[in-house]
């Protein structure tokens, strides 16, 4: 997994890479990107035909009740015949959907990485968590370089098996903090500048499925579920105008979608 | 609603939900004016005394005044009637008294409804509304308003584009709408609409907690080293009655060390035994993901055990996201504190309240009033680092509410005296007063041989060794009629008068009203006969002795009709009272209670003050040019002002130019 997601996010380094000195521009440039792959995936996974074939059964029943709408009963069957097309249109979308999911949640988690959390702020604290798999180690530390202080004994919450420290870095930069438990040492990233600085990742995990969510970095070994620095949101402004960038995202990438469905012929 | 409620709840807290549509009208004033080269400095300082800074001074610790005052001049300056900062300031920024601006006293009442209102301004949520089940749909925009009237002199420097800075002036909330940077001061409310409603979260709650005013104590009970309550926001308008917006905070404790989480909305801060935290942005949701209310907090983690105590500042208006208009430009809040870092923006934030009330110990209180004293200079460095040209007018309150609170501590007359205590509790006042030497200096590096420059102090300060309940006076010799005598122990607000059996009432710290026909609902007093009454009150009032020391209460009761001028005039009490050193109104009294005393020692530490008579509270002048006037006054300082720049004050200003 840790490869994939080195390779994953290798490609999407490349991809916002032009746009290291905007990145909003990146932002667009992945969502119209993401509109497109979609866009793809659905002409290849789907029955253009039958799409095509649903699309025109919808439109004559709706045009059969504006034609004949002093029919009562063409009205209220054309109104069933336009209900049941319409689930066999959701039905015909079921399987291309099914394949443009993953991509789309690999797609957001990378975009995460980069327009999710800012970096912290020097002179700014911040919260580090370690959850341990199995009980908590109660006798945990978390040690850092001297660019970072680190400003409290363990806050340790038994029932969760979690353990939290506030951090105050000291300095802009990339300073790695190390918890202590049980014998072993286990890394953490933090990531420390303005806010406009690259990716961004606030969770070292364990587990398959959780590391496929949290790419940043290399994966825990057992004893340990996560690390988890809580980073400020960063603040992705497009045109003026703060936006969450899962809004941005999700807009684009459909108009993209809906406005290149011809230059693709693609019956969506 | 109690009458206390309506108060304490002015309706800022419900225009919070609907008034996102007033700031961007003060946008369309703001702009650019024109370079000038000349420039007027006003350092205003809050409450600090001629006497005080003489002393300390004298003392050693104010080099930089020491300086100042050996080649400029330093002078008491004429304060307003009544000495209460709302008034004092509205004097300033008008260049007139009261009969001109109509702010009376920080409590005024609406002579209809006879329900007391806060003075300086008034919120009312959206007049339209549709309801849809319990979701209330605001179709017209809250409305939050100014209630001074008369001008400002900072309108007229703009109308003739000199470039102004006015930094947190009091009686300016909302800003006024004008082509210059403005950040509001005294009046700005927390998200609340209170003049600041602190939170305390303990397992082990004071007897008094209900009867915290100021605050709030919620009572907790942890369980598995955790606990979960909520904070309160503004009042939500979009449901029905407006109920109080909540936000959810879940706190752990660790087992045994003395260290505690505090979370909320996905955000969290861990704070040792002892510690403050920086400012953390709380968001109420008011109708799910469409609107909410955006504020923000300190928190101070007081104890963590044996009992578990946690402070949550007011919820201040965030100036990097304001809920209501705080500055012109509306982005000049957000400007200032982008560079110099979040601050306070209530009106007067230091949490005296929370040391009263016994949730701060003194060296808490003293620690909190140095955050704000923190804030504000850098504040001050931020804005003056931003000023070459024009009008610069900066505020500070450290003085003025550190000497009210700490007063007590460096006075071995007062009755709180406490000869044991700490030398930094002792040394407090003088400390902020060193403190304000440090502006100076640093204000002084932008002050050149084209600069007109002015510190100044709305008044000066007294001692608070006893109370005086006017309203038990008037009902012990008859003035006042109480509908049922047996409610007397709980009546507050005007709520148990008996108006046809009623003369006059006191409202307010200074304030006495007849009750009048024509004016009050249910008024008694003819008119005519209101001239004789009023004086008959006055001389018996200044004739009144306090029963245990034998001394006079009341230097001087003024005649409102002999002292005001101007077009607000007819809405002024009819009596102001000007208290001998040492006595000020109870606050039982401001409420409109009877205590049985009339007179008793002061036991709140809020146990300094300047309410009383104008002339033994005046406030201070200093100023690098030679000043003319003999007794000047603070109304004098806006035509003043206004002459530098070659400008003519308007009409309504009444205050004269001081300067050679």
């Amino acid at each position: 997994m840790w490869y994939f997601n080195l390779a994953f996010t290798r490609l999407f380094d490349a991809l916002v890479w032009p746009f290291r000195v905007w990145p909003a521009g990146g932002l667009l440039f992945v969502s119209v990107v993401a509109g497109v792959a979609m866009l793809l995936i659905f002409k290849v996974t789907s029955n253009q035909r039958a799409i095509r074939r649903t699309r025109d059964l919808i439109r004559a029943h709706m045009l059969a009740m504006r034609l004949f709408r002093d029919d009562a009963a063409v009205v209220v069957e054309s109104q069933k015949k336009v209900l049941r097309t319409n689930l066999t249109y959701l039905r015909y979308a079921v399987v291309p959907i099914v394949f443009i999911l993953p991509v789309v949640v690999l797609i957001m988690v990378q975009l995460n990485l980069r327009y999710g959390p800012a970096p912290a702020r020097p002179g700014e604290a911040v919260v580090v968590k370690a959850v341990f798999e199995g009980a908590l180690d109660e006798g945990a530390t978390l040690a850092a370089s001297p660019e970072v202080a680190v400003e409290t004994p363990a806050l340790r919450i038994p029932y969760e098996r979690e353990a939290d420290w506030r951090v105050r870095p000291l300095e802009a930069g990339t300073f790695e903090l190390v918890l202590k438990s049980r014998g072993k040492d286990w890394g953490k990233k933090l990531v420390v500048g303005p806010p406009a600085v690259g990716r961004v990742s606030s969770r070292r995990v364990s587990g398959v499925w959780a590391q496929l969510m949290n790419p940043g970095e290399r994966p825990l070994s057992s004893n340990l579920k996560a690390i988890e620095v809580k980073y400020p949101s960063r603040e992705n402004k497009i045109l003026g105008l703060r936006v969450h960038w899962i809004i941005t995202f999700f807009v684009v990438s459909l108009v993209a979608a809906f406005a290149l469905k011809g230059v693709f012929r693609t019956e969506v | 609603m109690k009458r206390r409620d309506f108060l304490k709840v002015t309706g800022t807290g419900a225009a919070v939900a609907a008034a996102g549509g007033v700031a961007p009208l003060l946008e369309a004033c703001a702009g650019k004016a024109r370079p000038l080269g000349r420039k007027v400095v006003v350092l205003a300082i809050d409450g600090m005394d001629p006497e005080l800074v003489r002393r300390f001074v004298a003392r050693g610790g104010m080099p930089t005044f020491k300086k100042f005052i050996e080649g400029n001049a330093f002078m008491p300056l004429g304060t307003s009637l009544p000495p209460q900062s709302p008034v004092a300031w509205s004097d300033f920024i008008t260049g007139a008294g009261p009969g001109v601006h109509g702010i009376f006293d920080f409590i005024h009442r609406d002579p209809e409804t006879m329900l007391p209102y806060l003075s300086i301004s008034r919120s009312t949520p959206p007049s339209k509304t549709v309801k849809l089940g319990r979701l209330v749909i605001p179709l017209t925009g809250g409305k939050v308003e100014n209630l001074r009237r008369g001008p400002c002199f900072w309108e007229v420097l703009a109308r003739n584009d000199v470039p102004a800075v006015v930094f947190k002036c009091p009686s300016n909330f909302p800003p006024v709408k004008v082509r210059a940077k403005t950040v509001s001061g005294l009046g700005t409310p927390d998200i609340r609409g209170t003049y600041g409603t602190f939170s305390y979260y303990t397992d082990d709650p004071p007897a008094d907690a209900d009867e915290f005013t100021g605050g709030e104590c919620i009572p907790i009970r942890l369980w598995e080293e955790a606990f979960t309550a909520d904070l309160t926001g503004p009042a939500n308008t979009f449901r029905e009655n407006s109920p109080p917006a909540k936000l959810r905070l879940t706190v752990y404790r660790d087992p045994t060390r003395d260290v505690a989480k505090i979370t909320w909305g996905g955000d969290e801060v861990i704070l040792k035994k002892g510690e403050w935290s920086g400012w953390h942005r709380v968001r109420f949701k008011l109708a799910g993901p469409l609107a909410d209310a955006v504020g923000m907090v300190r928190f101070y983690l007081k104890e963590v055990r044996p009992h578990f105590r946690l402070y949550v500042s007011p919820v201040n208006i965030d100036p990097l996201e304001p809920a209501l208009p705080i500055s012109t430009p509306s982005k000049y809040a957000a400007q200032v504190a982008r560079r110099a870092g979040r601050y306070y923006t209530q009106g007067f934030p230091e949490d005296t309240k929370a040391l009263s009330h016994d949730v701060f110990g003194e060296e808490e209180y003293l620690a909190q009033a140095e955050i704000v004293l923190r804030e504000r200079l850098a504040c001050l460095d931020e804005t003056l680092a931003d000023f070459d040209d024009g009008f610069y007018y900066f505020y500070f309150s450290s003085i003025d509410q550190n000497t009210h609170m700490m007063w007590r501590t460096m006075d071995p007359k007062h009755p709180l005296y406490r000869p044991d205590a700490p030398p930094e509790v002792k040394g407090a006042v003088e400390h902020f007063y060193r403190a304000m030497d440090g502006a100076l200096a640093r204000t002084l590096a932008k002050v050149d041989d084209r600069t007109t420059f002015f510190i100044i102090s709305d008044h000066g300060f007294a001692p608070f060794y006893r109370e005086f309940n006017v309203n038990t006076w008037l009902l012990d010799n008859g003035y006042i009629a109480l509908a049922d005598p047996f409610r007397r122990a709980e009546t507050e607000f005007l709520d148990n008068i008996d108006w046809g059996r009623t003369l006059a009432y006191g409202l307010g710290l200074n304030s006495v009203y007849l009750n009048l026909r024509g004016r009050e609902p249910r008024g008694i007093v003819e008119p005519e006969e209101a001239a004789a009454l009023a004086a008959k009150l006055a001389a018996e009032l200044e004739a009144y002795r306090d029963p245990e020391t034998g001394k006079r209460v009341l230097v001087k009761v003024y005649k409102s009709r002999d002292c005001y001028r101007g077009p607000a005039a007819a809405e002024a009490p009819e009596l102001v009272l000007g208290f001998a050193r040492g006595y000020r109104l109870a606050d039982d009294s401001a409420a409109v209670e009877f205590p049985k005393r009339i007179c008793k020692v002061r036991e709140d530490k809020w146990a300094a003050d300047h309410c009383i008579d104008p002339p033994h509270v005046r406030g201070v002048l200093f100023c690098n040019k030679p000043v003319a006037a003999k007794a000047p006054a603070l109304k004098d300082l806006a035509p003043t002002i206004l002459k530098e720049f070659g400008l003519e004050p308007p009409r309504e200003m009444t205050g004269r130019p001081i300067l050679a």
